[in-house]
């Protein structure tokens, strides 16, 4: 068998004769070190920072248009109406909006309006305008809308009592009628020759009770076609003009009785 | 004086080592020169992309820094179309119960008193619940034929009819349960 003996080997005559293959040689070392320890590293560097690069120009597309958009949101017609929006479906519990509407459709239906029985009787707080939730005990049907239950009775002709239903679905906040019962009215006998009735009416009045968390890359909703038919009908909801007074103004400042302040005697 | 060379056998094969020594030197070199302009051409491309991904983060910061400013119009604007959301929810159903009633109504005719009507929820089960009243028992017994007419159960198939009473005054009532989501 061949055996190399690398203790009598001479190496100066090796590397003057056979030089040559020696730098061949550490040429290939060389390049096999390159290889291993700067270009492959180097590749798995590039190919990272490259596959980086397109996430990153993914989401500056997304960025840029939500930014587009965010610019001229202020002249979308969702944002133009959000005063209406907002009275037609408001963050809280708009029970005296309701109660004015109520009054204003009974006043131009000729009906009277008669018992009005809020349940649940709390009214809102400013916690429920920011409540992330709705509390276990109440089961929202449709997701961040929640309801207040009123009953109330009303006096007029059967005609009367029937446009006052018809206009509640038309009534600002957003109301629905859940049940109603007709009766005569007091001192007469329910038939068809009754000409004034009394209706008990339970009503359900809606709220939206929701928050959402944004952040600057996640897109803005798009609007579907029934958003965009309940834009178009945003018009067609009845209800009192009127302003909620946020102070007391005028308190103290003028004396109803024209008297003199009582001045205490020692 | 003749000389006598020895070792030209052996130089000879030193010459012919050599050549071939030479000729694995280049390509030695020429795969070392390919690999170090390789690796140039990488530093390049990584130097390339990642000035590049500097510029993309740069503009990403400021673009998410005016979205940031405009936060509160973001936030108004995805309450709103969620509240669009659900009000098309809420007058699809009403409008679906309305329907109802409305079709209902003309079965019903103008002979007929609808006492009451109420809208029930129950295990996702929306039912709509009629009592009628009439003097004449005969004009309920059209109606409850009318009830039971084909055309109808094509619409609601499973309207359910009964609870006939005469009140003291000799009025007659009969209750209508329509479940609405068969509807």
């Amino acid at each position: 068998m061949f055996e190399i003996d690398f203790e009598n080997i001479n190496y100066r005559l090796f590397l003057r004769t056979r030089r040559y293959l020696v730098y061949a040689g550490g040429g290939v070392v060389l390049a096999i070190l390159l290889l291993l320890f700067v270009l492959i590293p180097q590749f798995q560097r590039v190919f990272v920072l490259y596959q980086d690069l397109n996430q990153s120009k993914k989401e500056i597309v997304k960025l840029r248009q939500k930014a587009i958009v965010l610019e001229s949101i202020e002249t979308n017609p969702i944002y133009q109406n959000q005063d209406r929006i907002n009275r037609i479906l408001p963050s809280k519990k708009a029970v005296f909006e309701l109660l004015a509407s109520l009054k204003f459709i009974a006043d131009s239906g000729s009906v009277s309006l008669r018992d009005i029985d809020l349940n649940p009787g709390l009214l809102a707080t400013e916690s429920t305008k920011v409540a992330p939730k709705a509390p276990a005990d109440r089961r929202q049907k449709i997701p961040g809308v929640e309801e207040i239950k009123i009953a109330l009775s009303v006096e007029g002709t059967r005609g009367n009592i029937n446009g006052f239903l018809t206009s509640i679905s038309k009534i600002i906040p957003l109301t629905s009628v859940t049940k109603m019962k007709l009766q005569a009215a007091r001192g007469q006998i329910l038939g068809f020759d009754s000409s004034e009735f009394e209706s008990e009416v339970e009503l359900t009045a809606y709220y939206y009770n929701s928050s959402f968390v944004v952040s600057a890359d996640s897109p803005l909703p798009e609007l579907g076609d029934e958003e965009l038919q309940v834009l178009s009908q945003l018009n067609t909801f009845l209800g009192p003009q009127f302003i909620i007074p946020k102070d007391v103004s005028s308190g103290g400042l003028i004396d109803l009785f024209g008297e003199d302040a009582l001045q205490l005697e020692n | 004086m003749k000389t006598i060379n020895f070792v030209s056998r052996r130089q000879k094969n030193l010459n012919k080592q050599q050549l071939i020594d030479v000729k694995y030197f280049y390509i030695s070199a020429a795969v070392l020169a390919v690999v170090v302009t390789v690796t140039a051409i990488t530093l390049g491309l990584q130097w390339y992309v990642f000035s590049q991904l500097r510029s993309v983060e740069s503009e990403s910061e400021s673009l998410q820094a005016q979205i940031l400013s405009g936060e509160n119009k973001e936030n108004t604007f995805i309450v709103l179309v969620h509240k669009l959301g659900a009000m098309s929810r809420v007058m699809d159903e009403r409008q679906k119960r309305q329907a109802a009633v409305d079709y209902f109504s003309s079965i019903f005719g103008s002979s007929v008193l609808v006492e009451e009507m109420r809208y029930e929820e129950d295990q996702n089960k929306q039912l709509l619940v009629f009592k009628l009243v009439s003097k004449d028992v005969f004009i309920l017994e059209t109606v409850l034929e009318k009830l039971q007419s084909v055309e109808l159960k094509k619409i609601y198939a499973q309207v359910k009819v009964g609870g006939l009473n005469r009140s003291e005054r000799g009025s007659y009532s009969l209750d209508v349960v329509v479940p609405l989501s068969q509807g």
